[in-house]
């Protein structure tokens, strides 16, 4: 689940370094990088998109605040992942305290964050917008030239390396870095009108 | 927003961006707002194609967190005990069981002295000097080497097995 490549971790551990030695602005791109995860992660748990968000936000204070005792004995990712694990946790339990008498338990809390995800799908609204958006997703990707269309699998749904998805294809890497862009692009140009 | 820009979002979703080239665009991520958007959606998309969900990230959620984060202090690092300090303790340890073991020299050498040794003895001797003789006895009759002489006025082991098997 928690599998970042050593790029990543580099990363990480420089802007670590710069926020402990008070780099404020480090922080913010470590905030940048895995929002979009963490939110995906406590969104599981708390099942409410909006409700997440400002869980996970209150998740990556507490790490800031605890930045100071890490030592990286784990990937900075696999720390945060934790810490925001916690934090929804705590939020479901406080949150169930505060709607009723009934007492929701650790394992309870556990069951939750392994059910299967339909994430914040609350109103009828929310899942006939998701159901477009997933058509109109499909249709776009199915739409891309063939090439493309291969090379975006390759890496979405098999998760190859640029490397491996050049070697695949009998192409070069750069060809590969380029089709994946534009594939992104055109479907993201297909979306944007149902996501405004 | 130039292409270019984009198309480094996309090799840094992928961990396909070289180090300095993902700080360099760390740093344009968080001046530039429409670049972060573009960050949300590819990952949106990425996400939804795994998990047939497509989660929206609120635009102000780094913000948020950013303008939170000015108010607080700058986290103090924990020191992890160092080299001279683990080297303390370990003086500290090899001093206690020295200690310990000096004690304990001092404790036997009191309790071990000739004069109480030879007490103890002449305490001891009569009794032991019994019990040796008793034992000695014991051996004697008792010689698996006599039995099979037949030195003891009593059937060989193998007679008596035979006799039992009759």
């Amino acid at each position: 689940m928690i599998n970042q490549p050593r790029n990543s971790e580099q990363l990480d551990e420089e802007l670590v370094s710069r926020v402990q030695r008070g780099d404020k602005a480090a922080f913010d791109l470590l905030v940048i990088k895995y929002q979009h995860k963490i939110i995906q992660l406590v969104n599981r748990y708390v099942k409410d998109p909006s409700e997440a968000q400002d869980v996970a936000q209150e998740a990556f204070i507490k790490a800031y605040r605890a930045l100071g005792a890490f030592r990286g004995e784990a990937t900075f990712y696999t720390w945060l992942y934790r810490i925001a694990i916690n934090t929804a946790k705590n939020y479901l339990i406080l949150r169930t305290r505060r709607h009723s008498n009934y007492q929701l338990d650790i394992q309870e809390v556990e069951a939750i964050g392994n059910e299967p995800q339909l994430q914040g799908m609350d109103t009828p609204e929310q899942l006939i917008l998701n159901e477009e958006i997933m058509t109109t997703l499909n249709k776009a990707i199915e739409d891309l030239p063939e090439e493309m269309q291969l090379a975006f699998k390759l890496r979405e749904f098999e998760g190859l390396s640029y490397e491996d998805i050049a070697l695949a294809m009998d192409c070069p890497i750069g060809t590969i870095r380029s089709r994946l862009f534009r594939a992104r692009e055109a479907i993201d140009k297909q979306l944007t009108p149902l996501l405004e | 927003m130039s292409e270019d820009l984009n198309q480094k979002i996309s090799q840094f979703m992928d961990n396909e961006l070289e180090h300095a080239d993902a700080l360099q665009l760390l740093a344009a991520l968080n001046a530039q707002p429409e670049l972060q958007h573009k960050l949300h959606r590819y990952t949106a998309i990425s996400h939804a194609l795994k998990n047939q969900v497509y989660l929206k990230v609120k635009d102000d959620f780094s913000a948020n967190i950013a303008e939170q984060i000015q108010q607080e202090p700058v986290p103090v690092i924990e020191q992890a005990p160092s080299f001279k300090q683990t080297y303390q303790w370990l003086a500290l340890a090899a001093s206690l069981a020295f200690i310990a073991f000096i004690v304990d020299q001092s404790f036997n050498a009191q309790l071990f002295t000739p004069a109480a040794t030879l007490q103890m003895a002449q305490r001891w001797l009569p009794e032991q000097s019994n019990l040796n003789k008793l034992i000695g006895q014991y051996l004697k009759e008792h010689s698996l080497d006599a039995y099979a002489k037949s030195e003891v006025d009593d059937k060989p082991y193998g007679k008596v097995t035979t006799y039992n098997q009759k």
